[in-house]
């Protein structure tokens, strides 16, 4: 009787903490003469900093029913004591399992909201 | 049983339900702001005093104003503004085929404050441009160029001068602007 309780309760809590699927985001800073902070997709935090030419690899676990995820990418572009908040107009797209490759550059649209 | 249990309680310390939590907030400020609250640079005055040579005399060029002077400072845009508008009822007018010059000391005043290169920032360069050039007239002294400026000659036509004009200017601790003083500058006849 205790078998027959345990046996299927174990089979049900194994599903129930399987791992899910690694998603990956790799971001790249090419904007020249500042750094870039606190950079967040989908309020997923990327970085706290990132100079010219660092590059970040973020991981995220989560079900595949919370994706696609679409955003934009929003970051403080800083220069000395000066920063300006910043989004880029475009919206990135992040599939379940997948790697989304993000390159901030000199020519990426951005908007101060 | 004991070791059933002992696998359970294993596989829930690594289960994969991590979730990532965004510590940031951010604040809805818009444009740039600095954490410094000392007065910062952002002014450059001049007189300019176009003239020309009628003979040996220096005479001076009479016109309403003079348009779309172009500043540079360490060789970097600064601003491109227009002198003062000008009264010149009171001066004793010599006309020339070109020209209408005084003898008279005449000058117009400038006052030039920083711009940004464009009104409208679009790309993440542009705003980095903005962020790099707009403190970095730090305390200390920089060349400072007029590069070219257009006045109106007596047919109502515009002439573009390019002087090349070079001076120095020092920046100071919490001030928010330098007089260059009076740049005379010789245009053709």
């Amino acid at each position: 009787m205790k078998k027959a309780i345990i046996l299927p309760l174990f089979v049900v809590l194994l599903s129930c903490v399987s791992c899910v699927e690694d998603s990956y985001i790799n971001l790249n800073n090419k904007i020249g003469l500042v750094k870039i902070e606190n950079v967040s997709f989908d309020n997923i935090s990327l970085t706290s900093e990132l100079i010219p030419g660092e590059t970040r690899i973020k991981t995220i676990c989560e079900a595949e029913s919370k994706f696609p995820k679409r955003s934009q990418v929003s970051f403080y572009m800083v220069k000395g004591t000066s920063k300006v908040y910043l989004k880029t107009r475009q919206n990135y797209i992040l599939d379940y399992s997948k790697t989304l490759t993000i390159t901030l550059s000199d020519t990426t649209e951005v908007y101060n909201p | 049983m004991k070791n059933i249990s002992f696998i359970i309680i294993a596989l829930l310390f690594v289960a994969c339900g991590k979730q990532d939590y965004s510590p940031y907030t951010y604040s809805n400020e818009g444009g740039i702001y600095s954490s410094i609250e000392k007065i910062k640079f952002r002014e450059i005055l001049f007189t300019l005093k176009p003239y020309t040579m009628v003979g040996n005399k220096k005479k001076y060029v009479v016109s309403d104003s003079i348009k779309n002077i172009v500043v540079k400072i360490n060789d970097k845009p600064w601003a491109i503004v227009n002198s003062f508008p000008v009264a010149s009822s009171q001066l004793l007018i010599e006309p020339t085929p070109t020209w209408n010059l005084t003898e008279q000391n005449f000058a117009y005043a400038v006052v030039a404050p920083f711009q940004s290169a464009k009104t409208t920032l679009t790309t993440a360069g542009e705003y980095a441009a903005l962020l790099s050039n707009f403190f970095i007239l730090e305390n200390g002294t920089y060349f400072c160029r007029i590069e070219s400026f257009e006045i109106r000659q007596k047919d109502g036509k515009m002439q573009i001068i390019k002087p090349y004009l070079v001076t120095v200017v020092d920046v100071k601790d919490n001030v928010r602007n330098a007089y260059l003083g009076e740049l005379e500058v010789q245009i053709p006849n």
